[in-house]
Order: C-alpha cells, then structure tokens, then sequence
C-alpha cells in the first residue's frame, strides 16, 4: 500500500508522534516523515533511544509509533522490557521484516530467523504486514494498545510500503 | 561533595514544578531520599536512556521545565543522546551528569569519564550553555540562573564516589511511578 495512505490512517487513528532509524523498506515512509511539517517526527541515533523517545512522548499524551529495521530490536528488547513492558507503555512499532525471505544479506540472516521467536519470547503482540491495512484493523490495534496500554508491533515485509 | 549532597542541593534549589527524568539505581533512589515528589519519573532499569525519556518529555512539555539527572556511566552508555539534544535544542531541558568516575549502583567499578570532557562535548555538540561544577556553592549558584535561562544546559557535576548513606529502593512499581507522573501533569 502507498506508505502516504498507511500515515494517513495512523493520524485518524491518533498517531501523533514518530521515531526511529530508517531500514530501506521503509524509503517511502520516512521521506514522507522527513518533510511534512504537520507531523511530529525525531530521526533518532539508535533505536533504543527511540524507545526511550517514545516513552517521553507518551507521558506528555501523544500516541507514538517507532519504526526500526529487526536488526535495532536487537538493540531495543531491554529497552522494551525495562520501560514499556512494566511502566505500560503503549506504542506502534512497525520493524521491518529482513531476514529468512530476503536472501543475499548474511547479515540479516541470524536475526531475521529469530525475530518472529523473539516477539513471542518476549509475549510481545505482533502481525505481519504485507501491504495491505484496513481502517477497522488499524483501530483494533489502537483498541488493543489502549486497552492493554502495551506495544504492538507490525512485522512489515519488503515492498508493504510503497 | 558526593553525589548525594549535589542531589540535595538540585533539590533544593528547584522553583516548583520541574519535571525530573532520573537515571536508574542510585540516582533514582538518592533523589527520592531527598524528596518524594509526583513529578519526578525514576527508570528502574534502561541504563543509558534517561536522557532519551527527558528529551521526549521537552519536546511534548513546551512549558515545563525538564530536568535529567544522569550518571557519567549512563551518559557514556547513552552517548547518542548527547548529539540527538545538541542537535535539536529543546530550550526546555537541563541534563545534569553526577559524575562520581565508576558504575556506583555496581560497586565503584570505574567508568571511563575520568578522560572525557563532558561539559566541553555538550557545548561542541549544540547545548546551547555548559558547566563544569565541582563545589557545593557554584552548583547552587549555577542550577539556579539556568532555570531561568532558555537551554538545552548541560552541568557536568563532579561528585566524590564516597556513600556515606545507602539509600532504600523505591517502594512504587513502575506503572505506579508512571501513573504519579502522569497525574502531576493534569
Ligand atoms: C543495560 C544495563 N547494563 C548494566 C546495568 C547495571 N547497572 C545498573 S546501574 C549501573 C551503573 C550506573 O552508573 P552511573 O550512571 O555512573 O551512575 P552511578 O551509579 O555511578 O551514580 C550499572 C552498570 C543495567 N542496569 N543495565
Ligand atoms: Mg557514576
């Protein structure tokens, strides 16, 4: 889906704030993000400080979302379990999906075999995203962070945001 | 003065209702000796990340004051932060680093910050003013005037690493201290 369609349903959602470190599936998304004035947007450095960013910004009543390749929530899951997990903390994160189906990166390998065993290690409430999001869906996310007042993360595969 | 003494003397000095973002262990737990105040939020753990909360209160706090209170082994694991607030300014900020040269809440383990010039790194990298402190009297004079000053400002406040009180941990659970904070804003 165009990643202008996707921000335009998180604001109807209340999607107020946004950090992170960019990863290439998400080009689209941030170049965006990078000039519409309108939106609250801090490229972090790293992305546990996104996660720490994000924690401020919900104190002071914005709804956040983080958006970081899989390989920043290997830097993220302490930061994760020490703030969100406990103060209860809601957020969108959106991780990017590198990995098993995207062959040629060694990099990428290890952690993209164990991304989706670590979100349910950490019982972290996760869905992958290929493209496609509706309205009533994006609100059922929103419901269950508000509910639960814990993040939700979306796997987002190659090519969900164009 | 170790780092208790400078932590009072913040304390003390405040003129109402900042808001205090504290690195986790000891700092945390010294501040809330001092005083038990709803607006203070305390990480329990997140080493590194004070700042990172801090900054993100600032930004959404515009007319709040923000006040961090880090520790040089927290600093140095969160250095990023340094750059991120330099390069955005909040004018709503102070960072404070108590630097007492060792992983204090651990057991004096030494840190690195004996051969690095904090106060000259945050001026280098954006702040907009920088301190080195290392007496009770100029840490008093000098909390004071900034808070009347737009920031970000930076005190890097040199502390001894002697305790003289172990100070209890703090008897709220994260989403209490979450919960304090959150109603001191309404
Ligand atoms: C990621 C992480 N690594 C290590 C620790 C253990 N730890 C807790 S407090 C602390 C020392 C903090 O040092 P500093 O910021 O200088 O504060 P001080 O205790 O000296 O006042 C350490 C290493 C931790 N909580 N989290
Ligand atoms: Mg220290």
């Amino acid at each position: 889906m165009k990643a202008h369609d996707f921000l335009e349903l998180l604001k109807k959602q209340g999607f107020n704030f946004f950090t992170g470190v960019p990863c290439s599936y998400f080009k689209p998304l941030c170049e965006i993000l990078n000039k519409e004035n309108d939106l609250f947007h801090i490229p972090a450095v790293r992305e546990d400080i996104a996660v720490g960013l994000s924690v401020g910004a919900y104190l002071s009543g914005k709804m956040p979302v983080i958006y970081m390749q899989n390989s920043g929530l290997g830097y993220s899951l302490e930061a994760f379990a020490s703030l969100h997990l406990i103060y209860y903390i809601p957020t969108l994160v959106l991780v990017s999906y590198r990995g098993p189906e995207d062959k040629g990166w060694e990099e990428h390998l290890i952690m993209g075999k164990h991304t989706e065993d670590l979100f349910r290690s950490f019982e972290l409430k996760y869905s992958i995203f290929k493209g496609n999001i509706t309205e009533e869906e994006l609100k059922e996310i929103k419901d269950y962070l508000i509910g639960t007042q814990l993040p939700y993360f979306l796997l987002v595969t190659k090519g969900a945001l164009e | 003065m170790n780092r208790l003494e400078a932590i009072k003397i913040v304390i003390e000095n405040l003129s109402g209702d900042e808001l205090l973002v504290h690195a986790n262990g000891a700092i945390s737990r010294e501040s809330f000796f001092c005083k038990n105040r709803k607006e203070n939020f305390y990480l329990l753990g997140s080493m590194g990340l004070a700042s990172s909360v801090g900054f993100g209160l600032a930004l959404n706090q515009p007319n709040k004051k923000i006040v961090i209170l880090d520790g040089d082994g927290n600093v140095l694991m969160g250095f990023g932060n340094l750059a991120l607030i330099g390069a955005f300014k909040p004018k709503n900020l102070i960072h404070l680093v108590f630097d007492n040269q060792v992983y204090g809440t651990t057991g004096n383990q030494p840190t690195i910050s004996k051969y690095i010039p904090f106060s000259e790194v945050a001026k280098l990298l954006g702040y907009r003013t920088s301190h080195y402190i290392d007496k009770e009297d100029s840490l008093k004079k000098i909390f004071k005037e900034i808070l009347k000053e737009p920031g970000p400002h930076f005190l890097h406040i040199k502390v001894s690493p002697e305790v003289t009180q172990i100070c209890p941990r703090i008897p709220y659970s994260a989403k209490e201290i979450k919960e304090r904070f959150i109603s001191s804003l309404k």
